[in-house]
């Protein structure tokens, strides 16, 4: 093996970095070659004087770190407070607001139209994909009719 | 700390704080602050510079936590982050500097000296020995230094090389050749000084 070619590969030595066989070789080279183990020893002693290992950060130091990033990066698009989420969000809330409409739409009609009205807006009655019970109980459908003042026609 | 949090993958966490659970942000980070940290500290030489650098390291990861592929793991993907955010600062720093290597080592030859006899020691440099060695490295190209750095302090092997540098594996291995045989010259000024 040449010097000029082992030369060339002393810095992989150095790092662990040749194959076995490649690195047999230049080991013996370089146990004889004054030149090559000079510039090993030099890259020794250099790496320790200038290229030592940096003192770990405490955990305190981290978790000051930690807060500091994170009071830095932007803030979330806030979710907005949707009426749709407001309504998905509460299982209840749909049927209720759904029954307080039509007490109020039932409330603006002539008394005439009151009990057909409450009849045809039943199948309104929709929350969460389900059919709620107004149109089909006559139980419920007498409550409503009693809270808006429509005598129940199923009675 | 959240012992759950501590825990789960770096993969987990990212797929978290993506799905917009922010917070799960702050695992990830203090998890890889140490070495992110002490990157910026080796490359800087300063640390406070090394932590503003490192908190735009981890701003930046997070604006781009989406292109993290996964194909390295994230302590490499936010050393190549680190990296480059460590390099624009050298590299703005290496246009400032003026003085020659001969003034330099004229100044400062006893100190030089002093520490390239002392043998390793756990202990940390005192502070006029670590700005000593801070200004002698930023007299070395940002991009050796950098390779020095990550390969020397760090302890990346050439595979991790290739993905922190995102460069070719004869890429690395000529860069590491160039680096070290520049980082000799060091010594050659050093000498030198000595023998006038």
């Amino acid at each position: 093996m040449n010097h000029e070619q082992s030369r060339s590969e002393l810095s992989e030595l150095r790092d662990g970095e040749l194959p076995e066989s490649r690195r047999a070789a230049l080991s013996r080279h370089a146990a004889e070659c004054s030149s090559c183990r000079a510039e090993l020893a030099d890259w020794e002693r250099l790496t320790r004087a200038f290229l030592r290992p940096v003192p770990a950060p405490t955990s305190v130091e981290t978790e000051r770190f930690v807060n500091s990033v994170m009071a830095r990066l932007p803030q979330p698009e806030t979710e907005r407070l949707s009426l749709w989420a407001l309504l998905t969000g509460t299982p209840l809330l749909t049927p209720a607001l759904g029954l307080a409409s039509v007490a109020l739409v039932l409330s603006f009609l002539p008394l005439g139209f009151r009990a057909s009205a409450a009849t045809a807006v039943a199948p309104l009655f929709v929350a969460d994909g389900q059919e709620i019970a107004l149109a089909s109980a006559p139980a419920a459908r007498a409550g409503v009719s009693e809270a808006v003042g429509v005598p129940d026609e199923s009675r | 700390m959240d012992s759950k949090k501590a825990e789960t993958s770096d993969a987990d966490l990212i797929e978290s704080v993506l799905s917009g659970r922010q917070e799960d942000y702050a695992e990830l980070v203090r998890r890889h602050h140490p070495r992110v940290f002490g990157l910026c500290v080796s490359m800087l030489g300063d640390r406070a510079q090394a932590e503003d650098a490192a908190q735009d390291v981890f701003l930046k990861a997070y604006r781009r936590l989406s292109d993290f592929r996964g194909d390295a793991a994230l302590s490499t993907w936010l050393y190549r982050v680190a990296a480059n955010r460590c390099l624009d600062l050298l590299r703005s720093a290496a246009r400032r500097r003026e003085e020659s290597w001969e003034a330099f080592v004229e100044r400062e030859g006893d100190g030089l000296r002093r520490l390239l006899a002392e043998p390793a020691s756990a202990a940390p440099l005192v502070s006029e020995e670590a700005d000593l060695v801070r200004r002698t490295l930023a007299r070395l190209p940002p991009d050796y230094r950098l390779i020095l750095t990550l390969r020397e302090v760090e302890g990346l092997d050439y595979a991790e090389l290739t993905k922190a540098l995102d460069c070719s594996m004869d890429s690395v291995k000529a860069k590491l050749r160039r680096a070290r045989q520049r980082f000799r010259e060091i010594l050659g000024h050093i000498e030198s000084s000595k023998n006038v």
